[in-house]
């Protein structure tokens, strides 16, 4: 049996992490951008023993071209941006 | 018929027996705990267990492995007691060799001596007279011996049992569980029905010979302790006083030898496992160590949910990494080579040739379960490096931090393992991307991990980052060939 670990986001998804990511003033650790495209979002408390239950690690990739470590993530709780319309 | 009596080499192989086999029942069960389940499945599932010896309750919505499943027996019961398998296993690979060497003695002058007459059932007709033997026992009466023989009917057949069939079985059942030999013949371990029946059976065989103890011994004293016990140490039934100090002497004198062995595998494990692990490990590398996985599994005999040993590192740079899918994952190849590489993972998945295979997993633990795993065969690896001519060993460092990410293991520091260079070119060892036919999962060593299928699982390291080529490794950690073999006293080869 194959577990996808990753989970594939809608737009208002993608849409509710870029809000966190402005709330929070997420910049990227390699250029300072602020600027980011959202990919999927890695559920991990079941998985790593450090992690709470609906934490997840949420992909992102700095928008800016010239960026020397564009793929980063930020960790947000399900209710913050997991649910549908 | 010869005059079948208690000659010398009886006498010693007997007591020699007594030994061995006592410190094969408690290491047998130091390693029984460390996976205290039974299954006659080869999945091992979850809850399947025919038999459980813990009372241990395992999460449903947190990833456990099987390391949070060990138990922690004690001394008095199991060699050396407290979750320590890695010693446990030099005791009994030891205990067995020593076993195995005086069992046959005993029956080669079996043979040589004509006292093999003594086990043979020249008639049909011994079996009623065995049962009306148990009868006259169960009337608290004793049978007599047969004509000019040392045993009555149930004796002479149950010892002959023991001999010819008990004994030989265990050790049947005992190689059967070795990875090596399940890889390379893989229909041995099927006659027995699989893995977990081998080692089940190998329980229930473990149970008999208990039972056949505590039979013997409540015997000997039912027919005389003395009278007996004089036999196995004079050679016939004379001076049953000093037969009686002598064998309550020797009894005490096993308690001690126990009791001192324990305390002294426990005070320096490290001793214990260099000084056993050089007995084990000569024999290993003689008998098994060559032995190729020719193993190709079914689709049907795949296990749905393959059992997970060791916990994902839980590093800020692998999680990101995990959750882009190991986009920015890089395996650095390195050491003792002409031509250092790094390899994306975009390289290894298009790698010029694909492997799959399907093979029983086994892991030190006892457990298995039956995966199909592909990848890049390690030997393309290594030709695309070219390793100097003094590389004897290759070296696998993983992402996991064992101190930060697996607090069921004591020890901490970066996990490795290293293997002889020559195991890479076997056919069957990969670097594994996929499982089942999907990217392979993060519990399972995600993205990138080794399949080498002659040894148990901890040396198939997972979450690889770097591979580095060496001529020693004795610089690396505790010297000992890897992070279970220096924190946890594992062997390096682990053939079974």
């Amino acid at each position: 049996m194959i577990i996808r670990e990753n989970t594939e986001l809608t737009e208002s998804q993608k849409r509710r992490v870029l809000e966190r990511v402005e709330e929070r003033n997420f910049t990227c650790a390699s250029c300072g951008s602020g600027d980011f495209s959202v990919r999927e979002a890695l559920e991990m408390g079941f998985l790593f023993l450090d992690e709470e239950h609906g934490t997840y690690m949420v992909a992102l990739t700095c928008a800016n071209p010239d960026c020397g470590a564009p793929r980063t993530g930020i960790r947000l709780y399900r209710t913050e941006f997991l649910w549908d319309e | 018929m010869p005059e079948l009596d208690f000659p010398a080499w009886i006498r010693i192989t007997h007591f020699i027996n007594i030994i061995f086999i006592s410190f094969l029942i408690r290491s047998g069960i130091e390693i029984l705990g460390t996976h205290p389940k039974l299954y006659w499945n080869d999945d091992s599932k979850p809850g399947s267990e025919w038999a459980r010896f813990t009372r241990k309750v395992m999460p449903k919505d947190k990833l456990y492995d099987t390391l949070d499943e060990e138990e922690d027996y004690s001394s008095a019961v199991a060699m050396p007691g407290h979750k320590q398998l890695g010693l446990g296993r030099h005791w009994h690979f030891v205990s067995v060799l020593g076993w195995i060497l005086c069992g046959l003695t005993y029956v080669i002058l079996l043979f040589a001596t004509g006292e093999w007459h003594r086990f043979w059932p020249y008639s049909w007709a011994i079996f009623p007279q065995a049962f009306e033997d148990m009868v006259t026992y169960l009337s608290f009466d004793l049978p007599p011996t047969l004509p000019g023989e040392p045993y009555n009917a149930l004796q002479k057949l149950t010892y002959g049992a023991v001999v010819f069939i008990l004994a030989p079985f265990q050790i049947l059942t005992g190689a059967a569980q070795s990875p090596a030999i399940e890889a390379r013949f893989p229909w041995y371990v099927r006659m027995f029905g699989g893995r977990q029946w081998a080692r089940s059976l190998h329980f229930l065989a473990l149970l008999a010979f208990l039972v056949f103890i505590v039979i013997h011994l409540f015997m000997v004293v039912v027919h005389g302790f003395g009278k007996e016990t004089a036999k196995m140490i004079f050679g016939a039934e004379v001076y049953p006083v000093a037969a009686t100090i002598i064998a309550l002497a020797a009894l005490a004198g096993l308690v001690v030898l126990h009791w001192a062995a324990t305390k002294y595998t426990l005070a320096y494990p490290r001793s214990t496992q260099r000084i056993l692990g050089k007995v084990t490990n000569n024999t290993r590398r003689v008998l098994l160590h060559r032995l190729k996985s020719r193993q190709d599994y079914s689709k049907a005999d795949l296990t749905p949910e393959h059992r997970v040993n060791g916990k994902p590192p839980t590093s800020e740079e692998y999680k990101i990494m995990a959750a882009h899918n190991f986009a920015d994952y890089t395996l650095e190849v390195g050491g003792l080579v002409e031509r250092p590489m790094i390899f994306t993972l975009e390289d290894l998945l298009t790698f010029p040739t694909k492997q799959t295979q399907r093979v029983l997993h086994n892991c030190v633990q006892g457990w298995t379960s039956i995966g199909e795993w592909t990848g890049v065969p390690l030997r393309q690896i290594v030709e695309s490096v070219r390793p100097r001519p003094e590389v004897r060993f290759i070296c696998f460092w993983t992402m996991q931090d064992s101190g930060r990410d697996e607090p069921s293991a004591p020890g901490s520091g970066q996990f490795y393992e290293v293997l002889d260079l020559h195991l890479a070119y076997h056919e069957q060892t990969i670097l594994a991307y996929e499982m089942n036919g999907g990217p392979l999962p993060i519990t399972h060593g995600a993205p990138l991990r080794l399949r080498l299928e002659t040894q148990v699982g901890f040396k198939m390291a997972k979450w690889i980052e770097r591979i580095e080529f060496l001529d020693d490794y004795s610089h690396i950690g505790e010297g000992m060939g890897g992070w279970r073999e220096d924190n946890v006293y594992y062997d390096k080869d682990v053939e079974m």
